[in-house]
């Protein structure tokens, strides 16, 4: 059965690209455009894997994050942090938080971050 | 001196004339202190305050009365004299300035100057210059950039990631002429990308001058945590690098924690790279007086002696270095220098090119002053 991937990214072209390449690759696919919807999302369909934005309108990425981490249900799902924000504190912030990884969108390719992804699943 | 009668007479009538000049001088002086557009404090020889002006007084927002004759170290409940006590109570022993953030709305900038006279110690001048103003612009002009800069790296993003899987082939097939074209433009692309990063790491440095906020601790722990994290890069190099602690605790030293983190890392992140496989790199400790130094010597390519004038500038990079590392950008040592200084420290080198460097930091002990000394200092 394919793996099932949820996307929580609010900027819409890079979602499309993002879902287009997971797509491709034989993921399930889910989206989320804002951090209350992602959390739902991840809650009801509770997938193999997150891949989350950070700067997301209504509550941020950090918070989702700490909720997922709080929710017994989904607390073991692997989150991989995809931001534009890159700073140490940021960085530093998110994997305390219990993130997987930390990526930064303007260095990294889908290419690249599917790659990630595919390593993260084992 | 000697002086016959008549001369006693005419000394008599100089000495009347010469202190009413003198009186009349001190007036003006005073005057001239009193109306003075800076605050100015003046210590006498035993650290006291022996003399306050009204902008100083406003600035400080004490009274004149309440501090004087006092020693600094007896002000610290004033809130807007603590933070100066460190600065205050330490006899200088030559002139220096520094910038300080007395509260969120209040920065200053403090000139203190020591007299001689016949290499005695008389006092010191203290000038208290407001910069809130300044430090405001230079806020919202470094928030401004950060915020642009932010703002301008996700359409970057969208471009480096819609032109990476056009590439890819992931959307159509392209023609050999169409892939060429738009590999140059996802390569430019990117270079807008280092662009962004460039000015963000500037407005990062900028922040760098000033601490926001410190503590005493103990500096060979940040170096332990560093070196164990570069463990794998110095490995894979197999670079020999020896840690080597004081056999005796050295004493605590006031230190921004981020910060210094950024600034120790860049040393040791320039020794790795530089530094060719199987080089080693030597970290070690002296404690000197009132300063710790820190070394850091290495085996790598060395700073050509034409450039070393420079390397401190920002944007620059040895041209031995591009080979080794493209990337670079050329701030981390300018960034590295400007908190060290902020610090109240010193960063030298000594290199020879092919042979090696050696970047000596010293900071200040400042612990004396410990118990005046809280955590939120600046």
């Amino acid at each position: 059965m394919a793996k099932k991937i949820l996307t929580i990214e609010d900027d819409h072209f890079l979602r499309e690209l993002i879902i287009k390449k997971l797509d491709q690759e034989g993921y399930e696919v889910f989206e989320a455009e804002d951090g209350e919807q992602g959390l739902d999302k991840a809650k009801e369909v509770k997938p193999d894997l997150i891949l989350l934005d950070l700067m997301l309108p209504g509550i941020d990425g950090f918070t989702v994050l700490s909720e997922i981490k709080k929710n017994s249900e989904i607390s073991k799902t692997p989150v991989i942090i995809l931001s534009n924000l890159g700073q140490k504190e940021d960085i530093d912030k998110g994997m305390n938080l219990g993130a997987q990884d930390f990526l930064i969108k303007a260095y990294f390719t889908p290419g690249e971050i599917i790659e990630k992804v595919r390593m993260t699943l084992g | 001196m000697f002086f016959k009668k008549k001369e006693e007479q005419k000394f008599e009538e100089f000495y009347e004339k010469f202190f009413k000049a003198f009186r009349e001088e001190g007036n003006r002086l005073l005057s001239v202190i009193n109306f003075f557009i800076d605050g100015i404090l003046f210590l006498d020889e035993k650290q006291k305050i022996a003399l306050i002006n009204p902008k100083a007084e406003k600035i400080l927002k004490i009274k004149s009365s309440n501090i004087f004759g006092q020693s600094p170290l007896r002000l610290n409940h004033f809130p807007n004299i603590s933070p100066l006590v460190p600065f205050l109570a330490e006899k200088p022993n030559s002139s220096f300035q520094k910038e300080i953030k007395i509260n969120d709305n209040l920065f200053l900038l403090i000139k203190i100057t020591p007299i001689f006279s016949k290499n005695q110690f008389l006092g010191s001048i203290v000038v208290l210059k407001d910069i809130t103003k300044e430090k405001m612009i230079e806020k919202t002009q470094s928030d401004f950039v950060t915020l642009a800069a932010h703002q301008f790296r996700t359409p970057s993003s969208a471009i480096k990631w819609a032109l990476s899987m056009l590439l890819e082939e992931d959307l159509s097939n392209l023609t050999e002429k169409q892939k060429d074209t738009i590999k140059k433009v996802y390569n430019t692309n990117n270079r807008t990308i280092t662009l962004i990063n460039n000015l963000l790491d500037f407005t990062k440095m900028e922040k760098g001058r000033s601490l926001l906020k410190t503590s005493l601790l103990q500096i060979e722990d940040f170096l332990i945590e560093i070196v164990e994290k570069h463990k794998e890069r110095i490995n894979d190099k197999k670079i020999k690098l020896s840690l080597q602690l004081s056999p005796t605790p050295l004493p605590k030293l006031m230190l921004d924690s981020v910060k210094i983190k950024i600034a120790l890392e860049n040393i040791l992140d320039n020794a790795i790279r530089y530094t060719p496989a199987k080089g080693s790199i030597d970290i070690y400790f002296k404690e000197k007086g009132d300063d710790i130094k820190i070394y850091f010597k290495d085996t790598g390519i060395g700073i050509p002696s034409s450039q070393q004038k420079k390397i401190f500038t920002h944007f620059f990079r040895a041209h031995n270095v591009h080979q080794v590392y493209t990337e670079g950008v050329g701030l981390g040592l300018f960034l590295t220098k400007s908190i060290i200084e902020a610090h109240g420290g010193i960063l030298r080198f000594q290199s020879v090119e092919n042979k090696g460097s050696l970047f000596i930091i010293t900071l200040p002990i400042k612990d004396k002053f410990g118990e005046f000394v809280t955590e939120d200092l600046y």
